[in-house]
């Protein structure tokens, strides 16, 4: 729901909305302790989207006369103008919420039903199994990252560099080579073990244990997404362009000037 | 009901020259429990995989002879129809588990194979019970600790209901009391199913006495095959071949070659009870008397030699609030060859990762030659104490073994000629001539394993460190490592620290054993005053050596608790009888 209303661009909006994402969290359960350290690790990401945005905002299209502050390289180039400021704002607080968004299903949908859901849904079963296998091995791929890491710390390596090139670089090297090398031989094992347990043996007559039965309330919440989706890319995308960042940009450009 | 037949079965992997199996054959019988043994690289792995058509459906190579499964030429089926007559349980828990959940894991096989929901529910069932995995149903299957992880993939293959179970090494990744898990449920399975099962194990202590037949291989043959008691008789030669042979068994057939009247036993109680037996109608009557007064001299006391490590209230809370060290107060000689032994998650590895730097104290100090290990950097102390992590693979990341020895001292930056020294040195010292431009991903295990050292040494420690160098290698290559750490050791000066789960070897190569246990230090002394707290050692499901149990157990007739060897059981038993 909160995903299809996000489509518009305008930042008060999408404030609002990504404040509704806070609420739900809260609903759930959430601390914001288990969040803070999923933000702190993307925070690099989001600045580097938010630095490109302003850079590159798609306002040209939009906007004849933009209402610049500052070229970066002047006379004429990279234009720093408010409605940049404006969309990039927006584009954050979208991006922030989509992440949190995700980051909240996670943690409040166990990863069964999120691959019952994809079996209900009939997409083929080696579809499920994969994603299956890789949420199970996320522990184990972490545990096995901070061993590479400290095997090569015991000799001396180091990878905290200022750099970012030589930091990627030596992370390449040294912890690439290894991770790599165990996951294909781990891709190996897996296979022969899956095959051993028979899952190619008749897909077509597979059982399913886990079952998803839909009751009136999932129905009734389908539809109202439904109506969700489609009325937010007609009121965004297709035809009414309400909660536009223009609309924004074009009232405090009238407060300014 | 499904016999599992070989018939002249030979068998060459894609790319390689030698053969893995030649001519093998073999016929299984109905509720038949079968126990295949040798030395790493003997074909055991190999013929597994024929069975369940692994070979040749999934490995390339050439395959001559016939493999029948019932009456099902492997050949002409599929892995997966195959594997549902005769189920496969892999050496590694951790990558055979794929599901979300330990329920899903356990449905997966029969849901595969189209079993209707209601007989899967119930099978899922029993096997949770069976395998005492009862609560853990909606967990991830890899967050369970190892034995938990082994008993899980036994459960997800049991409830196949396969008229055959093929076991490779089930408890080869295991610490002591996770082994001691799987094999007690394998014992159940063998006695409450009529399945046959084929165990390829190590361990054959725990397992002979449920074995209908054993069979040992040998570079790609069968070398010798029988009941297990009549194939004891020989204990010494199975020894040679790289058994880990029951210590018990080995004394007592020395022994019957004094006397060839006694009996082999085939369980630890068996031994206790006929040696008593035999005791008591061959003791000479002054040796009785004799009270248990000779302490056998320890091979070092070493209390004055200078302390290089030292800890002082050791705390180690991790992130996640696990609390790993409570309070651990030591000191490292030099010299020492350290033996550190507990279960998993006893505190081993967080304990040696704080005289690198690794991790630092949450409380209490480590000093490191002096230095104060909570400060120092990792680069620093690297150069004091080597450390080598358990798997070399996690290790390796060059493509040739010369750069792989380079590493260290590269990331040092020592001068070029320095570099190239320390290179020819290790590479002396460890026998690496001839492959220093391979690339060692295409080296073997055991190889890779001495890459791994051979690149920690490049940087001239004082101290080694070697986490679990053993497991999962046969008895043999075993002791290989063990000589080359006690080469190190005596000849390089090097002070050793073993992490370990074999007493045996804890017992026979180290002058200093620490047992650990929740995150302390219980016990820590020579090998022989540790091994005779018995009761201690108890407490933390470790076993001392066999031999040293047996000492202890028969303590009425005057035996020392702590005995170490087999030879010293010998000749204990030799001077009260004579002879």
């Amino acid at each position: 729901m909160i995903l299809t209303v996000g489509l518009g661009t305008d930042p008060i909006y999408l404030g609002v909305v990504l404040l509704s994402v806070l609420v739900v969290m809260r609903l759930a359960k959430i601390p914001f302790s288990k969040v803070t350290p999923f933000l702190k690790g993307i925070a690099p990401v989001v600045v580097m989207y938010a630095i490109f945005n302003l850079l590159f905002p798609p306002i040209a299209t939009d906007i004849k006369d933009p209402y610049v502050f500052f070229y970066l390289i002047p006379p004429h180039t990279l234009p720093i103008s408010l409605e940049g400021c404006i969309w990039t704002i927006g584009a954050v607080l979208r991006f922030l919420m989509i992440l949190l968004v995700i980051r909240t299903i996670l943690m409040i949908t166990p990863i069964r039903d999120i691959i019952i859901t994809f079996v209900k849904l009939k997409l083929p079963p080696e579809f499920a199994l994969a994603l299956s296998i890789g949420f199970a091995y996320v522990p184990v791929l972490i545990d096995e990252n901070t061993k590479i890491k400290e095997a090569q710390q015991a000799r001396g390596w180091r990878y905290e560099y200022r750099n970012p090139a030589k930091r990627f670089n030596a992370l390449l090297k040294q912890m690439f080579v290894p991770a790599i090398f165990n996951s294909m031989r781990r891709a190996g094992d897996i296979a022969i073990a899956i095959e051993s347990r028979g899952f190619s043996h008749d897909i077509a007559k597979r059982t399913f244990v886990r079952q998803l039965k839909y009751s009136a309330n999932d129905y009734l919440v389908i539809t109202v997404l439904l109506v969700f989706l489609v009325g937010g890319l007609y009121m965004g995308t297709w035809g009414l362009r309400w909660a536009s960042y223009i609309n924004v940009a074009r009232m405090i450009r009238q407060l300014l000037l | 009901m499904a016999d599992v037949v070989f018939e002249n079965v030979s068998y060459t992997y894609a790319g390689d020259s030698e053969p893995a199996l030649k001519n093998i054959s073999l016929r299984t019988h109905k509720g038949e429990t079968v126990l295949i043994a040798g030395p790493a690289g003997a074909g055991k792995t190999t013929l597994c995989r024929c069975i369940n058509g692994l070979i040749p459906h999934y490995f390339r190579g050439h395959l001559e002879g016939k493999v029948l499964v019932g009456d099902v030429d492997t050949r002409t089926s599929t892995i997966s129809s195959l594997s549902h007559m005769a189920a496969m349980l892999f050496q590694d828990p951790s990558s055979q588990l794929v599901n979300p959940t330990v329920f899903d894991e356990i449905a997966f096989g029969p849901e595969n194979y189209g079993v209707p929901r209601e007989e899967i529910l119930s099978r899922v069932k029993d096997s949770v019970e069976s395998m005492r995995l009862k609560g853990y149903e909606e967990r991830n299957p890899h967050s369970l600790s190892g034995g938990e992880q082994q008993a899980c993939a036994l459960a997800a293959i049991v409830s196949m209901r396969p008229e055959v179970y093929v076991l490779d090494e089930p408890t080869s990744n295991l610490d002591p009391i996770g082994s001691m898990r799987v094999l007690s449920h394998l014992s159940e399975l063998s006695k409450s199913e009529n399945a046959t099962m084929i165990i390829v194990e190590h361990k054959l202590e725990e397992l002979l006495h449920q074995v209908d037949r054993l069979i040992v291989m040998q570079e790609g043959r069968i070398v010798a095959e029988g009941e297990p008691r009549k194939m004891l008789e020989d204990a010494e030669s199975l020894n040679k071949l790289g058994l880990k042979t029951p210590q018990t068994a080995l004394l007592f057939s020395r022994l019957r070659k004094l006397d060839a009247t006694l009996k082999i036993p085939l369980t630890f109680d068996d031994a206790v009870l006929e040696m008593s037996t035999f005791l008591k109608s061959h003791m000479k009557v002054d040796a009785v008397a004799k009270p248990p007064e000779r302490v056998v001299s320890d091979r070092t006391a070493g209390n004055e030699r200078e302390t290089i490590i030292r800890t002082q209230d050791l705390v180690h809370v991790y992130e996640a609030g696990t609390v790993a060290l409570r309070g651990v107060s030591l000191e490292i000689r030099r010299g020492d060859f350290l033996a550190i032994i507990g279960q998993n998650g006893s505190g081993k590895t967080t304990l040696v990762k704080h005289f690198n730097g690794l991790l630092r104290p949450t409380q209490g100090t480590v000093s490191v030659f002096g230095l104060d290990a909570s400060k120092a950097s990792i680069r620093e102390l690297s150069t004091k104490v080597g450390y080598c992590f358990q798997n070399p693979d996690h290790q390796i990341c060059t493509d040739s073994v010369q750069k792989e020895l380079e590493f260290g001292p590269r990331n040092l930056e020592l001068p070029e000629d320095e570099i190239q020294i320390r290179v020819k040195e290790v590479t002396d010292a460890i026998g690496l001539q001839g492959m220093l431009d391979d690339n060692p991903f295409n080296r073997s295990k055991g190889e890779r394993q001495r890459i791994a050292v051979a690149s920690v040494l490049t940087m001239k420690p004082d101290v080694l460190v070697v986490d679990e160098p053993t497991t999962g290698q046969d008895d043999r290559m075993a002791r290989q490592m063990m000589d080359f750490y006690t080469k190190l050791h005596n000849e390089d000066g090097k002070t050793v620290i073993v992490i370990t789960h074999d007493m045996n070897l804890a017992a026979e190569y180290a002058n200093r054993v620490f047992v650990m246990w929740n995150g302390e230090v219980i016990l820590s002394g020579s090998p022989r005053e540790v091994f005779a707290e018995s009761e201690t050692i108890e407490k933390t499901y470790l076993k001392a050596p066999q031999i040293t149990r047996f000492a202890q157990a028969l303590k009425s007739f005057g035996f020392p608790p702590n005995v170490l060897t087999v030879d010293e059981m010998y000749s204990e038993i030799k001077q009260r009888v004579g002879g």
